[in-house]
């Protein structure tokens, strides 16, 4: 067996096939390990000798055939029904060059060079762990949310190792406020994002007034325009928030949102608190929903970012949707960040997670 | 449903043409240019899209996606020196089938 072929299958096990071809061998060379539903593929590939980087082809049955041409005049071709197709892409993308090439063509390899790559390979490591840690960095700390309320949970599960959605808090006088913010983008761009509306919304609550408290949103999507106009860039960024304040006085909640939606469990049911569904930063005042209601009664308020609600199940058809989190909070048995990631994790399966997830949970 | 195609386009700067291909009539609904067609008749000839959902080529100066919506193929060809959130694409361009119904 190939030392590509050994590697990848020691990684992956569970792949149905894993063949590396030398360029002048067809693939349907290997049609008789393969299942059929592949075959015509393979055919396909041979007729039209296209001078390919990458092939990925998801099929109805979910099974994923791979294609990739690797060193030295090399073809990888992968066959996968049960492997995590984001796991697998990565590794793919990430394959070390040791393993594509030939030993000839290892040893004009440059070897300082080869060190080069490893040491900036670490460095950029490095880099993404500072990335990772700055934007913790703007999180509260759950020990004061727990001390702001009697329970809270949250699950905070981004696409990649930094992104666009975060939670915020803050105390003026009886009030406790909470936000739940979901930036455009995600990855990197989103971090970037969210480090500006982080400062934005913080300076958005200077003149917090109790009876008005849209008016944070309102301060906060006029300084982002303002932002957006004067910024060099022509795109600009958003952002969609959910925010509420708890003000222990009158014992009254207060939700205004743009894009972030709620449910309020109650002893007789759960209520669903949708947003606008446009939101025009020019005319924001049009664009928030607002509603008040006592804290009596009130069981449990669960914010979620669009991200948990339009993730895709294992079979990539369906979204989980307002009502799948409705479910999970029907069925929920602790108020626990473990349980809802159990079952985001179950909902999704193998398939990839499409956005930056963010669900909190309070209990007042 | 071209006004949904603009839409994306001017979303996403990293799509060059956004081209539909009817499966049912072998005839393309919305062709930017010539570019794909050796491609896309190929693939039918083969009977590849029968069982297609989705479908990545990334060719030296080119990349494609293809997904299917129905009986649609959605073929977008995208500039590689632009990065793009795949994700999110992914998304749109599925949610395109709402727009052809």
């Amino acid at each position: 067996m190939n030392k590509l072929e050994s590697n990848i299958l020691e990684n992956f096990p569970d792949l149905e096939s894993v063949h590396v071809l030398d360029s002048a061998v067809p693939f349907q060379s290997v049609q008789k390990e393969i299942t059929p539903d592949i075959h015509k593929w393979l055919k396909w590939l041979d007729q039209n000798q296209i001078a390919f980087n990458d092939l990925s082809v998801i099929l109805d049955n979910q099974s994923h055939l791979y294609a990739k041409s690797v060193g030295n005049q090399q073809k990888l071709i992968i066959h996968n029904k049960k492997v995590n197709a984001t796991l697998l892409n990565n590794y793919l993308d990430t394959l070390k060059p040791e393993l594509l090439e030939t030993p000839n063509n290892k040893t004009t390899k440059n070897l300082r060079e080869e060190q080069e790559e490893k040491t900036s390979k670490a460095h950029s490591d490095l880099k993404l762990m500072d990335a990772v840690r700055i934007q913790k960095l703007i999180l509260p700390k759950q020990e004061d949310l727990k001390k702001g309320f009697k329970n809270f949970f949250v699950v905070h599960e981004q696409q990649d190792v930094v992104g666009g959605d975060f939670y915020w808090y803050s105390r003026k006088g009886d009030n406790i406020l909470l936000a739940i913010i979901d930036c455009t983008g995600h990855s990197v761009e989103g971090a970037m994002t969210s480090m500006v509306c982080n400062s934005l919304l913080n300076q958005s609550i200077s003149d917090f007034d109790a009876n008005n408290i849209d008016q944070v949103l309102v301060n906060f999507y006029n300084q982002l325009n303002q932002y957006n106009e004067t910024s060099s860039d022509s795109y600009g960024i958003g952002a969609e928030i959910g925010l509420f304040c708890f003000n222990n006085k009158t014992e009254m909640i207060t939700f205004c949102t743009t894009g972030i939606s709620a449910f309020i469990k109650r002893d007789d049911g759960i209520e669903h608190l949708k947003s606008k569904k446009v939101i025009a930063y020019d005319k924001i005042e049009n664009s928030i929903a607002k509603t008040s209601f006592p804290m009596k009664g009130v069981t449990g308020i669960y914010g979620f970012t669009d991200g948990l609600s339009d993730q895709f199940d294992a079979a990539d058809k369906k979204k989980l949707g307002s009502k799948g989190i409705l479910k999970m909070i029907e069925d929920e048995q602790d108020f626990d960040a473990h349980y809802y990631l159990s079952e985001i994790n179950k909902w999704k399966g193998d398939n990839m997670q499409y956005d930056d997830i963010t669900l909190i949970g309070i209990a007042i | 449903m071209k006004e949904q195609l603009t839409s994306l386009k001017q979303e996403f700067r990293v799509i060059r043409e956004i081209n539909i291909y009817n499966i049912d009539t072998h005839q393309f609904e919305i062709l930017e240019s010539d570019d794909c067609v050796n491609l896309i008749s190929n693939l039918d000839e083969m009977d590849c899209f029968n069982d297609m959902s989705q479908m990545n080529l990334d060719l030296d100066n080119q990349e494609y996606f293809l997904q299917k919506l129905d009986k649609r193929i959605a073929v977008l060809s995208l500039d590689k020196t632009k990065d793009y959130n795949k994700a999110l694409l992914n998304i749109k361009v599925k949610n395109l089938a709402k727009s052809f119904t």
